[in-house]
């Protein structure tokens, strides 16, 4: 029964991802951003479709389960704080994207700054920060999967997930991973309140919940000094990635107006009424699955799930969760495929844009399997990682908003210097006294903006997106209409 | 499509700034609320008033704002054409 309710599922999924060829054109530009023709309620969905992925179902729990309310606050601080910089910087982006032409940041970035360096150099640290985030799917894959007690190997699993994910992409682009966002978000919610419902009916009451999970060490409080720091300066550092991410982006030039996309925002918090049903069953986790420490705290809530629910119903959460990871990672493929078709491989005409974005999600989703294989992580982990590259990309994103006599190439520089900072950060153990290591990244990045513009200053600076006519010079469009039609 | 200052001030300076505060204030605080540690308490407070910040900002300032759509029809049939 609970093998059925999971392949129930993800029948109903498939079906959804092939429904969503209804109706569809066949065009690389309906296949990569759905012929820009997506609502607010289709924006909606897909952002929160993407932005609330396995990390937050299988990740969230397991994270809280090691560092309590630590984790849970930057959590739910930077993706809270995240909206209403959404709510204005959203328009602006979707502006840029339509003046260029645009279905992702480095063709923005291409376009506004008339620089094939900069470009180029976005478009190359988005693929290589994005391979963090597929490992995340894939980690909560297995997770999800191991619930279902069928003794799978991890090999089998993820081949699993990397297959449907690739039916959708291929068969769609772009609208089977928003269609399909759909039954993933209702079934994202649903799954959390329906264990939280179990955990409150056969569990404690919140008070002994919450007082058993501080019994070892204490989960429900930030202790003052490094924890302290860190949870603040993360959440103000991943505060201002969460929007920069590629596939954020190119759901949002998908939309047919900006009025639609700042509606949009204002929504957003009122999905996060999700996490206090998900921190009950973490904190009950504590108690409930005690003993696991490193990769296995990603376990936390199917462990739970496993103890309190009957096997259909655990079917379904399993279910639930496994299309968490695998429309995400369907989106997370596509925008790399586009990355590297339209970006990085130059002079690729738009008919075989397609194919060769195909071609590169089956790359991406390979190096993603053999990652995920040979180096298991803790999910929340894998998130900041992301974060640290990512969050890079507001600095060319600020300076097309406020701009200064930076040079593109400087700008490209600075981008590349962050980025690899960060990755220093990372590999060497730095500290920084709790400090986020993605924050004195983002300094190094702002520094060679700084001697760029003091040392070798552009003539002059261009105008903001957010003036009338504010993007770029005459000279700047032509040169993005040949390369749109070479 | 520049904003107002009141706006950003209603839908993202305060909110984040009573958002940094309130962890600030409530992180390393051991009190509850319904046995719910202060500090989460505070947080799903914040979820509905952030919404209500931006409803507010989008009442007041945003709804009939200058979108400049005009000016985006104009340059991408520029572009297409």
């Amino acid at each position: 029964m609970t093998i059925a309710m999971f392949v129930l599922v993800l029948l109903v999924a498939v079906g959804l991802g092939l429904y969503s060829r209804v109706g569809a054109g066949s065009s690389t530009s309906d296949f990569m951003v759905g012929g820009r023709s997506f609502g607010s309620i289709v924006i909606f969905i897909m952002v929160v479709g993407e932005v609330y992925s396995i990390g937050t179902i299988i990740g969230f729990p397991g994270g809280v389960y090691a560092d309590g309310v630590m984790y849970s606050v930057w959590f739910m601080g930077y993706i809270l704080l995240g909206y209403p910089i959404g709510y204005f910087l959203l328009p602006l982006l979707w502006k840029a994207g339509r003046k260029y032409d645009a279905v992702n940041l480095p063709d923005i970035l291409r376009g506004h700054f008339n620089s094939r360096t900069l470009e180029l150099t976005a478009a190359v640290l988005g693929v290589v920060f994005m391979v963090p985030w597929a490992q995340l799917q894939l980690t909560g894959l297995e997770v999800a999967l191991s619930g279902l007690g069928l003794g799978l190997s991890p090999l089998v699993t993820v081949l699993i997930g990397v297959g449907i994910s690739l039916v959708f992409v291929l068969l769609s682009g772009i609208r089977a991973p928003a269609y399909v966002s759909f039954l993933k978000d209702f079934a994202l919610v649903f799954v959390i309140v329906l264990v939280a419902v179990f955990v409150l009916s056969k569990g404690p009451n919140v008070a002994t919940i919450v007082a058993e999970a501080d019994l070892g060490s204490s989960h429900s409080t930030i202790p003052a000094g490094p924890p302290m720091i860190n949870t603040i300066s993360t959440l103000l550092f991943q505060t201002l990635g969460f929007y920069m991410f590629p596939f954020v982006v190119q759901a949002v030039v998908s939309g047919k107006s900006p009025v639609g996309i700042r509606r949009s925002q204002i929504a957003m918090p009122l999905y996060m009424l999700m996490y206090p049903f998900l921190l009950l069953t973490s904190f009950f986790a504590i108690s409930a699955a005690p003993g696991l420490s490193g990769a296995d705290t990603n376990l936390a809530f199917i462990e739970v799930a496993r103890q309190l629910l009957p096997d259909w119903l655990l079917g379904l959460v399993a279910g639930g969760a496994a299309l968490c990871a695998i429309v995400v990672l369907a989106a997370s493929a596509l925008v790399i495929g586009t990355l590297v078709s339209r970006n990085i491989v130059p002079h690729v005409s738009e008919a075989r844009q397609k194919p060769l974005t195909q071609a590169v999600i089956f790359v991406y989703l390979a190096i993603s399997i053999v990652l995920t294989l040979a180096a298991p992580s803790i999910m929340g982990t894998l998130i900041n990682t992301s974060y640290y590259g990512i969050t890079q990309f507001i600095v060319p994103v600020a300076l097309m908003i406020f701009p200064a006599r930076v040079r593109p190439s400087v700008i490209a520089l600075g981008l590349a210097v962050g980025s690899v900072a960060s990755i220093g950060f990372y590999v060497s153990g730095a500290t920084f006294s709790g400090v986020n290591i993605g924050v004195p990244a983002l300094a190094a990045n702002l520094l060679v903006i700084l001697i760029g513009r003091f040392v070798a200053p552009a003539p002059k600076a261009l105008r903001s997106i957010a003036l009338r006519g504010g993007t770029s010079s005459p000279d700047t469009r032509t040169t993005s209409k040949k390369v749109r039609s070479s | 499509m520049i904003p107002r200052m009141a706006s950003v001030t209603i839908a993202l300076i305060v909110p984040g700034v009573l958002l940094i505060t309130g962890i600030l204030l409530l992180g390393s605080s051991p009190a509850k609320f319904l046995g719910i540690p202060a500090v989460l308490a505070f947080m799903f407070a914040m979820f509905p008033f952030m919404s209500l910040a931006m409803w507010i900002s989008w009442r007041l300032f945003d709804k009939d704002a200058d979108y400049q759509l005009d000016d985006v029809d104009e340059q991408t049939g520029e572009m297409h054409s």
